[in-house]
Order: structure tokens, then sequence, then C-alpha cells
């Protein structure tokens, strides 16, 4: 690499000028570089990890926790992209190649990486990471993402390979979920004891966090692992505190006590504009909401629903439906109407597929075609006598929902439906959700890049214990099959496309109304230059974070002293 | 009085053992377990969850269960909690001392003040500013406490940067002393939020106590036997103004144990209020559990406490 010519006769530059005194500030420990990285980032949340364990996480932010504290082998890089190897970069593996035989995939580990007690990762780590998942008594839910994995073996001490069942599109999304823990830790503790052991509230991890005190439900602290393969990461210091009530949460970012919050309603991005210092990041949305259908008898789940079965009353409540207002009367601009079971970020997104449009001369064509023509004083349509009534479970711990639940109860009315709505705490919710005893349930779901979740939410037949996810008991012969031919084709073109004729089936079927989904939008203290914000997990580029040299430091920026 | 003591212990006992009894069954009977959230979101087999179930015997009958769990706590063994990931001892180990802080700043400052207003405006309930103090005081009760806390939140600590907004102290915050002033200061909304409604109640029910009093009968004699006025008005007048005031606070200082919930949630103070809620809606049951019965010994003491000092006030129940 050549320097660039300078002209010796101009006056020296003022940084040479203060070469000295740069000289001797580097000396000290506090040159222009450190000054860039360094700091500490306070990440405000409502919710606390469920677990400091990568195989027994279940929630966005036990995957952030558990993320910043062990590696995966690999990781799914910017392009979201799940089929193949392309969008994939590598982490504790440095390498991998697929065995002649195609069903083995050998991942070879980076020569540096080492646990934060200071031992090197090893193949064995990644045995112990599969076995953990597999070990039914450890009750990971994780177990049911990785059933196309036979097994895990070592081939040598840097070398582990993963033996699939099968080839399926995604086999880079399992091996991203087998994530290797401290064999030299872990396979002491007996069978079905990891969750209450010293490990699982002290974990020695692989990631470039390290944690260092814990207080369940209130604060979570990580420091930098200074010599971590990847490199020293940004922020010196992380600290995840929970807010329980979001207004005071997003308080502590407007009055610098936090400088992250991931997820900003719409009434306070517009509040944002009083708080300089924080800058606003917007990304696509990961979380859908729709109102499925239940197509079995809520009184007895062996019969078809009396009216919900019929694909002309599921399609006359969706034209009934002004979703484009809803949305805006909820999220303004921070959402859009959603096109169907995904979310445009998704690479099988198909934003050419339109779910059916908001026409009330239509669904009452269709409503009086039911022969529910009579109407009693309220309005309600009438049939042999009965009001045309439908029930909708709602979760009222979801703002979002109970306000579109009134919404949509209102817009139904206008067409002579009588929606009631039944609010339940969360886990009368589910309980309620799961025994299938309801007409119509505003659902939420969260997603990911892999499409492997479709199967639990629209497929017919899932493996023993899934489907509740299916909460509508909706069943397609089509869609099973698009899904199975998509999930297992080894081109991703083929992949997308059979998947997108999943989507357009579920669609047509007029299987749920679709709502919304919303976009996320960040509120960041301004200090911090941060890189590309990732949608999905927008804390795998915290390392890469900087302060801004420009900017003003708070108290807590001061690199810590060592213990 | 120690057979007494003795009888109101082994009635408190009883008591408790009621309370943890009647939440033990009735979360039991609630949807849900403490898997709900972690086996079910990504649909683990069944055998997975009936397995979790039976290991920690929640498949077995409640009175069972029950059982089972009043001997693990005669050995000291709270249970493990789910929601947590710790020892449910630890966790309440952690949560109380918050709550006690908080809860004992709030009372104590509560009843200073109250005390001191009601009883000066009771005693003086002619003066235009007694008044003034008996309606400002019914204008702070009907403020809820919730809008309180938000308030002070959105004042105080967010618009004039006076307080934190919430949490018990700085992160990475200062140590030693400065530590010490920096809990103090986090302290203070919270506390505020928490006592000034109780010290409305406290001043309006010492106000009228003290109005009550001053024209009494053993009042009227003791000035007629030339017993100072300052005496007269500390020592004799407040002493039995003092009884409804004891029996109100006894018992509201020792049920805001487990009950600040709403003063926990916005301040983001870490304390029963919290672990108690977060429970139940994880249907943490050992966390539940152990949280009701240090709430219920919290407040069988805390009545215990109040009766003693009524019967210090009024020496005619000490014979009752």
């Amino acid at each position: 690499m050549s320097l660039p010519s300078r002209d010796l006769d101009a006056p020296m530059p003022r940084l040479a000028r203060l070469r000295p005194t740069l000289l001797l500030l580097l000396a000290l420990g506090c040159g222009p570089s450190d000054r860039a990285g360094g700091g500490t980032v306070i990440i405000a949340s409502p919710a606390d990890t469920e677990t400091l364990i990568p195989a027994l996480r279940t929630t966005v932010t036990g995957r952030m926790v558990t993320e910043l504290l062990f590696d995966q082998l690999i990781e799914l890089g910017p392009t979201l992209n799940p089929f193949g190897d392309a969008g994939f970069e590598p982490r504790l593996a440095a390498r991998w190649s697929w065995d002649s035989d195609s069903l083995a995939l050998a991942m070879t580990l980076d020569d540096d990486a080492r646990w934060h007690d200071g031992r090197p990762v090893v193949a064995a780590d990644v045995v112990t990471g599969y076995r953990v998942i597999m070990d039914p008594t450890n009750g990971s839910p994780i177990r049911s993402e990785i059933t196309d994995l036979d097994s895990v073996t070592v081939r040598d001490e840097r070398t582990a390979v993963l033996h699939f069942k099968s080839r399926t599109a995604e086999p880079f999304v399992t091996a991203a979920a087998v994530v290797p823990l401290p064999s030299h830790l872990i396979d002491t503790i007996p069978a079905g004891a990891l969750a209450t052991s010293a490990f699982a509230q002290q974990p020695v991890g692989s990631g470039r966090y390290r944690l260092v005190a814990r207080e369940p439900k209130a604060r979570t602290e990580f420091a930098a692992v200074t010599d971590h393969y990847r490199g020293r990461p940004g922020p010196d210091r992380l600290a995840l505190v929970v807010a329980p009530d979001p207004a005071t949460g997003i308080a502590k970012l407007w009055a610098e006590e936090a400088d992250v919050w991931d997820n900003l309603p719409p009434t306070e991005v517009a509040a944002a504009a009083a708080h300089p210092q924080v800058r606003l990041i917007q990304a696509a949305g990961w979380d859908y909401t729709f109102i499925a259908f239940n197509y079995r008898d809520p009184s007895d789940t062996a019969r078809a629903h009396p009216l919900l079965a019929d694909h002309a009353m599921r399609a006359a409540l969706s034209h009934a439906v002004d979703r484009e207002q809803l949305v805006r009367a909820l999220f303004d601009t921070l959402a859009r109407p959603l096109l169907g079971p995904f979310v445009r970020a998704q690479f099988t997104a198909d934003t050419t597929l339109a779910p059916p449009a908001f026409d009330t001369t239509a669904a009452n064509r269709l409503l009086d075609s039911l022969g529910w023509t009579a109407r009693d004083r309220a309005g309600i349509r009438r049939r042999g006598g009965r009001p045309l009534r439908l029930r909708a479970l709602v979760p009222a711990p979801s703002a979002n929902r109970v306000r579109a639940s009134v919404l949509v109860q209102e817009q139904l009315r206008r067409v002579g439906v009588d929606l009631v709505i039944e609010k339940l705490e969360g886990q009368a919710f589910g309980a309620a959700r799961d025994a299938g005893t309801f007409d119509l349930v505003f659902h939420g779901v969260g997603t990911t890049p892999s499409v492997r979740g479709l199967r639990t939410t629209w497929a017919s037949r899932t493996p023993a214990g899934n489907g509740r996810l299916n909460a509508g008991n909706f069943r397609d012969t089509t869609v099973d099959a698009s899904l199975e031919a998509g999930l297992t084709a080894l081109d991703p073109e083929r992949t997308r496309t059979q998947i997108r004729t999943a989507y357009r089936r579920v669609i047509d079927d007029a299987a749920a109304i679709w709502l919304y989904e919303p976009v996320q939008v960040a509120g960041v203290h301004r200090r911090f230059v941060t890189p590309a914000w990732r949608s999905d997990a927008w804390w795998r580029t915290i390392g890469e974070w900087r302060l801004d040299p420009a900017a003003t430091r708070l108290a807590r920026d001061a690199r810590p002293t060592a213990p | 009085m120690g057979a007494s003591l003795l009888g109101r212990l082994a009635q408190g006992a009883l008591v408790v053992l009621f309370v943890v009894a009647t939440c033990f069954a009735l979360i039991r009977l609630a949807p849900g377990d403490p898997f709900f959230r972690a086996l079910d979101e990504a649909s683990v087999p069944a055998e997975v969850r009936a397995a979790q179930l039976a290991r920690f015997g929640y498949d077995r009958p409640i009175p069972e269960q029950f059982a089972r769990y009043l001997g693990n706590v005669v050995r000291g063994d709270l249970g493990w909690s789910h929601s947590r990931g710790q020892p449910v001892a630890q966790a309440i180990a952690t949560a109380l001392p918050a709550t006690l802080l908080l809860v004992g700043t709030a009372g104590l400052l509560a009843f200073v003040v109250g005390v001191s207003l009601g009883a000066w405006s009771g005693w003086h309930a002619d003066r235009p500013i007694a008044r003034g103090i008996d309606r400002g005081a019914m204008l702070l009760l009907s403020i809820p406490d919730y809008l309180l806390a938000l308030l002070a939140v959105m004042g105080p600590a967010l618009a004039w940067g006076l307080f934190p907004v919430g949490g018990a102290r700085t992160e990475f915050g200062p140590t030693g002393l400065l530590g010490l002033v920096d809990r103090l200061h986090h302290l203070v909304l919270p506390v505020l939020a928490l006592a000034l409604p109780i010290a409305a109640v406290v001043t309006r029910l010492q106000h009228a106590a003290m109005r009550d009093v001053r024209d009494a009968a053993f009042i009227r004699t003791a000035r007629a036997n030339g017993v100072p006025e300052r005496r007269i008005r500390w020592r004799h007048a407040l002493r039995n103004a003092l009884v409804p005031v004891l029996s109100y606070g006894g018992v509201q200082v020792a049920a805001a144990l487990s009950g600040v919930v709403v003063i926990e949630r916005i301040f983001a103070w870490p304390g029963m209020g919290r672990l108690l809620y977060d429970g139940v809606l994880s249907r943490d049951y050992p966390l539940i559990a152990g949280g009701v019965l240090v709430a219920a010994i919290g407040t069988v003491l805390g009545t215990m406490v109040a009766d003693l000092a009524i019967r210090w006030a009024d020496p005619r129940q000490r014979n009752a």
C-alpha cells in the first residue's frame, strides 16, 4: 500500500504538528483509536432473558443475550438469505465443506477461538451443544428446529461433522442453531439439571462479551472480551436493564440513562424530536398480526366450524375489514398492511400477492348469499332466528391487538356481524387458543429469515407436540406439498417459488384476515456510530459500534479499570 | 401478656398457612404452568413438557404438592424459580431488602408527616389553614397512585432532570459514599409516590381523631387540674388519637410489602411487588408461594406490631 503524496513545502498538517502530544496520549492509553472505541451501551428492555443458555432460549431478548455470550458456528449475514450457504458468515467455524455423500457437513473451527475461561473451543464442544439440545430432560425448544439433523461427531480436535438425515433447503440454518457449549464444564452436569446448574447462572461463553453480573428481571452486565478471536469489540461494557413499564424504559432513553430502546411505539417516535441526543433508526419488522379463522367447531373440534368452514363466509369477513384504515389508526406510517403469512423482509416475500380488498358491497353480497339477510334493530344479521355472532380471542397484554380488535369489531358491525371480543390474560389466552375454543383469534407471529416455521403455522401434519401455532386448524394438501417441496429443494429459486405457491394458496383460501406488519423504530444515543442496522437481530453488530469522536462522552463511557 | 403473645403468634401462623395454601392451590387451578413460555412457543414435544412437569412434581395432586412444599420450607428450601433461573430464597433475598428500604422509608415519612400535620390541624381544626390541610390531604388522596408515579417520572425526572427516571442505582455509577448518595437519589421519587397517598390518609385520620379528642372529658379534666397545655396536647390527646392511625398504619405498611407493584413497575424498582407480579404472569409456582409466604408473615408481624403499639397508646386495650 503506498502512502498518498504530499507537498513537502506546504505547511505541516495540524495533525502532524500535534504528533508528540498524540504519542504521549497513545502512551497513556487514550489515543484517537481508543476514543473511537470503548464506551458503555445500556440497553433498556421491557423484558429480561429467560435463560443464559442458547439451547434453552425462547424469546427475542433470550436470543440477544445468548448470542452476545455465545458465538454460533456460522451466522446468517445481512442478505438474510437462509438457503444454501451463500448468506452465511464464519464464526466459530472458520470454514466448512460437504462430504461426498452430500449429507455430512464438516465444520472446521477457528484456531484462535477460545472460551471465556481461556480453554480452546474444540469439536467436542459442538457435540455437547447438540447433545444439550437433543436431551429431552433439558426441554430445549431448539430441538424442533433441527429435526433434519441426525447426529454430530468429532472428526478431529478442530473438526466437527454434522450428519443430516437428508438434504434440505436450509441446512445452514440448522448448523447455526447448534451452538457449541464448553464440554469441559457441561459434561459433568447430571441429565436434566442444566437449567438449575451453576453454569446456567454464570455461563462461560465464546462470544465477544462475557457475563459480569446478573440480577434476574433487573439487570445483566457484560464486559468486552478484549482478546476475542474476531477482534476486540467496540463498546467496553454492555448492560441490559429491565424496565417492565415501557413508558419508564423509554423515558430512561430520553433522560440518557439508557442508550438503546429497540422498538419504539408510534407515539414515542413522535416524542423523539424533543430529545436530540437520540437518533431514530427505522428497519423492517419481523412481527406480523392477523386474525385466524377457526376451521373447526369450538364446541367440538372434531367437526367443521358451522360458519367459518365456508370459504364465502371467510371471504365476506375479509372484505369487510378496511386494513389500510386500521393500520393508519394504529400506527400512522409505522406499519404496513400485511400481504399474507410473511413479512416483506423475508427472502421468500412476494409483494405481488394481495389479500381480499376492502369491499363492503362484496361482503354484504356474500353474506346475503349465505342466507344472512334479516337484520335486528341493532343492524346485526340473523338467519333462522339466530344472530350472526362470532367470538374473537384477544390477548389483553397486547395493546395493539386490543385496539385492533375494537376497530375490527366496528367494521364488522357495519356489515351486520356481531363480533364479541374476549380479552384474556397471556396464559389464559394461550390456553383458550390451543384448545380451539374461539371463532377468530387475533394472532401475533414473530418470524425469522428462515421459512421452516411455516410448517408449524400452516401445515396440516406437524411433529408431535407441534401445531399449536396453527390455531385455526388450517388444512390444505396443496400448501403441505408446496412447503415440503420448497423446504427440501436444493435450488434457492425453486424453494422460493414453492414457498410463494404456499403463500398464495393460504391467501386464496381466505384463511385469515391479514392485518399489519409494523416497522421497527429503534432509538439509539447519538454518541454511538452504528453500522447498518440488522432488522432481524440488531445486536449482532453491536461489537462494531464506535463512539463518535465528535460527540460528548457520558460518565459511564470511562474505560473500566482492570479488576 | 406472654400467653397472649403466644396466642397471637399461633393465630398468625394459622393465617399464614391458610393464605399460602389458598394461593398455592389457586395458581395451580389457573390456566398455564411454569413451562408455558419455555416449552410452548417453539412447539416442544408433549413428552418433554410432561417430563419437566414430573421432574418438579407438578403432575402430583395439589395436596401432595403442598405437603411436599411445606416439608421443603421447614428444611429451608423454598424451591427453584423457573422464570428467574435461581433459587427462590435467593430471589427473595435480593428483592426483599429493596422493598423494605422503599416501604420503610415511605412509611416513616408518611407517618411523621401525616401524624404531625393531622395532629396540628385536628387540634386547631377551626383555623382556615387547618381546614386547608385537611382538604389538601383529601385532594392528594383522590389522585391514583399510578398517576402520581407517572407524573413524578414525567415531571421531576424527565422534564426537569432533578431525579433519575427509574432503577435502584445509576448503571456503572459511583461507588462508596457517592454510591450511597446515588442510591438515595434514586429512592426519592418512588418514596414520595408511595408515601404521599399514605400520608394523606394518615393526616385525615389523625386530624379527625385529634379533633374528637380535644373536646373529650379527660382533656377538660386535665386542663382543670392545671396540666400544661403542651403536655395535654402531646401526652394525653395525641396518644389517644394515635390509636386509629396505628391500626391503619400497621396493616398498610405490612400490606405494602407485597402490594407496591405499581410503584415498583413504574420506577423499575427491583422489589417484592415486581417479583410477585412477574411470578404470577409466568406461573412461577415456587416463586409465588415463596413471595406470598414472606408477604403473609410480614403482614401478620406488621399487624402484631401495630397491636402492640395500640396497647402502648391506649392502656384500656392492655386488658382487652
